[in-house]
């Protein structure tokens, strides 16, 4: 987090860059920066959270073997590693609700920017999130199903990346952009 | 100054090497006859310094000397007739050293490698406690203090640069390290034993020494354990814990993290619906089940729920071999090094005329 604050305020503080007319955005709109930005980084949560359950995997299976295994005596307590998957969930969900909510109201004054399999896809990954959230904070899905479902799940969303191009070359005139740049592959 | 004919070091001793339990009973000596021990053995003619190294796996005596007069044989003579045992009784068990292979075998003896249970570090403070005894008693001087001093350092080397003391043996911390790896801080851990069993208390002294909740102890009737002949109630005063009435302990599962069993009661205890329905009101917390007795009181099945962890005692007696294994491979290592650091402490004690000043030199030796 420190860190974080630390690069923002490093970048930040170079005004001539930011001010400068020449300056070319990534985004054609605010909006849309704020959406991808917050998408990016709820799956850099969605990352963690795949590791850490990844971590889960490894150190029940070492304890489920019941024999000495150098790799589960590194690795955190399992009782650990399942707060801190939850815990990773539930921000990740929150960020990547908010990424929804912007992308959406985006959506809603431009949709000719968003193909259908984007809308879909990021919809179904949503749900799938908001799903296993509900599940956990039920207690009906935890321990190791709940890992290996995170694991899936994040693979799942990796590999439909590739589906949530937007439109390239869609209306610009209609952005705020001075130089739009309608270069979106990443932005959920 | 140090003979340089290395006959100015001896050592006598008996250990688990070369004595079984009954004969290193029958040679052990009590606190009690410490001092007249002492007492006999500094009268020995040409015996400058001594020190007696008493623990339940061995007894060593060592010995300097500056004097050619000293034998080393008046050391096994002297233990026959104060322990009044037969000299061959004492020839067959023991076993006697001089000059460098004393440095070596203190060096081995405080660094754990030529203990029953390899790498243990208790050996290492029953050294200190004995050599502070010698110099309470004014009997070690600048030869075996600079033995000594050097034999701690060996110690403190070889734990830190070779593997001798890696993982656990000991069963209860064997316990705590797989608890550690379910729970992490043992502060959260709260921890039943249902009898009173050995394993129980060795479990139950690692759990305390790490800091864990008060423990609760229960047993199949609450005044007496049948395995132990001992109250579970005593035991869980012993360690600050608390006793739980027997037909309560089976309601009060989902209140445990960590529950051991330790009884004789031959049949299954905890059973698979038990732990079900215990997992349910804990779903997400894991649960850690240890059976150490014979016949098993945890059925097996319980092993298949989800975040519910079952060793018996096979599981657990398997990991302190394979660490006491991967222990063994380092001892070789590291006696060859330890061998290199008495050959070269043994060299410098034979070429200085006046050893370097040690902690203890204003202590007199008894000569």
């Amino acid at each position: 987090m420190c860190a974080g604050w630390f690069t923002l305020s490093i970048t930040s503080a170079d005004n001539p860059y930011w001010l400068a007319n020449d300056y070319t955005r990534l985004f054609s709109d605010p909006w849309i920066e704020l959406h991808a930005s917050i998408a990016i980084f709820s799956y850099g949560i969605f990352s963690l959270l795949a590791v850490v359950c990844f971590m889960y995997v490894i150190q029940r299976q070492a304890l489920l073997s019941r024999k000495s295994n150098k790799l589960g005596s590194f690795l955190p307590p399992i009782n650990d590693l399942e707060h801190a998957s939850y815990r990773l969930l539930s921000v990740g969900v929150f960020f990547l609700t908010l990424s929804m909510i912007v992308g959406g109201m985006h959506w809603s004054k431009q949709p000719e920017f968003v193909t259908t399999s984007k809308l879909v896809i990021t919809i179904a990954l949503w749900l799938g999130y908001i799903l296993l959230f509900l599940l956990r904070m039920g207690n009906k899905l935890f321990g190791s199903r709940f890992a290996k479902s995170c694991i899936a799940l994040f693979f799942i969303a990796i590999l439909s990346l590739s589906f949530v191009n937007s439109k390239v070359g869609a209306d610009t005139n209609n952005t705020l952009s001075p130089h739009p740049v309608p270069v979106e592959s990443i932005d959920d | 100054m140090i003979s340089p004919a290395t006959n100015a070091l001896h050592l006598l001793g008996i250990s688990h090497h070369t004595a079984d339990l009954e004969a290193r009973e029958k040679i052990s000596l009590t606190p009690g006859h410490i001092d007249d021990f002492y007492s006999g053995l500094t009268k020995l003619p040409g015996l400058n310094e001594c020190l007696l190294l008493n623990t339940c796996n061995r007894t060593e005596i060592y010995g300097a000397s500056e004097s050619e007069n000293f034998s080393p044989h008046s050391l096994s003579q002297y233990f026959c007739k104060f322990s009044k045992l037969e000299p061959d009784f004492i020839k067959h068990h023991t076993y006697q050293h001089s000059g460098e292979k004393v440095v070596q075998h203190l060096f081995e003896v405080t660094s754990g490698i030529d203990s029953q249970m390899v790498g243990e570090t208790e050996i290492l403070g029953q050294v200190k406690k004995a050599y502070d005894d010698a110099c309470k008693r004014k009997v070690s001087g600048k030869i075996l203090n600079r033995l000594f001093q050097k034999g701690f350092q060996a110690a403190k080397w070889a734990r830190t640069n070779t593997g001798i003391s890696k993982g656990q043996v000991n069963l209860g911390n064997v316990l705590c390290e797989l608890a550690r790896r379910i729970f992490g801080d043992m502060k959260n851990c709260r921890f039943l034993v249902i009898g009173a069993g050995d394993v129980a208390e060795s479990a139950m002294e690692a759990f305390n020494s790490r800091g864990s909740q008060p423990i609760t102890v229960s047993g199949r009737t609450f005044d007496w354990c049948p395995l132990s002949r001992r109250k579970p109630d005593e035991l869980a005063k012993k360690f600050g814990g608390f006793a739980l009435a027997y037909p309560e302990f089976k309601n009060s599962l989902h209140l445990f993290d960590v529950i051991l069993t330790s009884t004789s009661s031959g049949r299954a205890l905890i059973n698979y619906e038990q732990v079900q329905k215990c997992m349910k009101l804990r779903p997400s917390r894991p649960l850690f089940l240890i059976d150490s007795s014979v016949p098993r009181n945890i059925d097996e099945n319980v092993s298949k729920l989800d975040n519910v962890f079952l060793y018996n005692m096979d599981d657990v007696s398997t990991i302190a071999n394979e660490n006491l294994k991967s222990r063994m491979k380092e001892v070789d290592q590291c006696r060859s090094a330890l061998s290199k650091r008495a050959i070269r402490l043994w060299d410098q004690m034979k070429a200085y005329r006046s050893p370097p000043v040690s902690i203890n030199q204003s202590t007199t030796p008894f000569a």
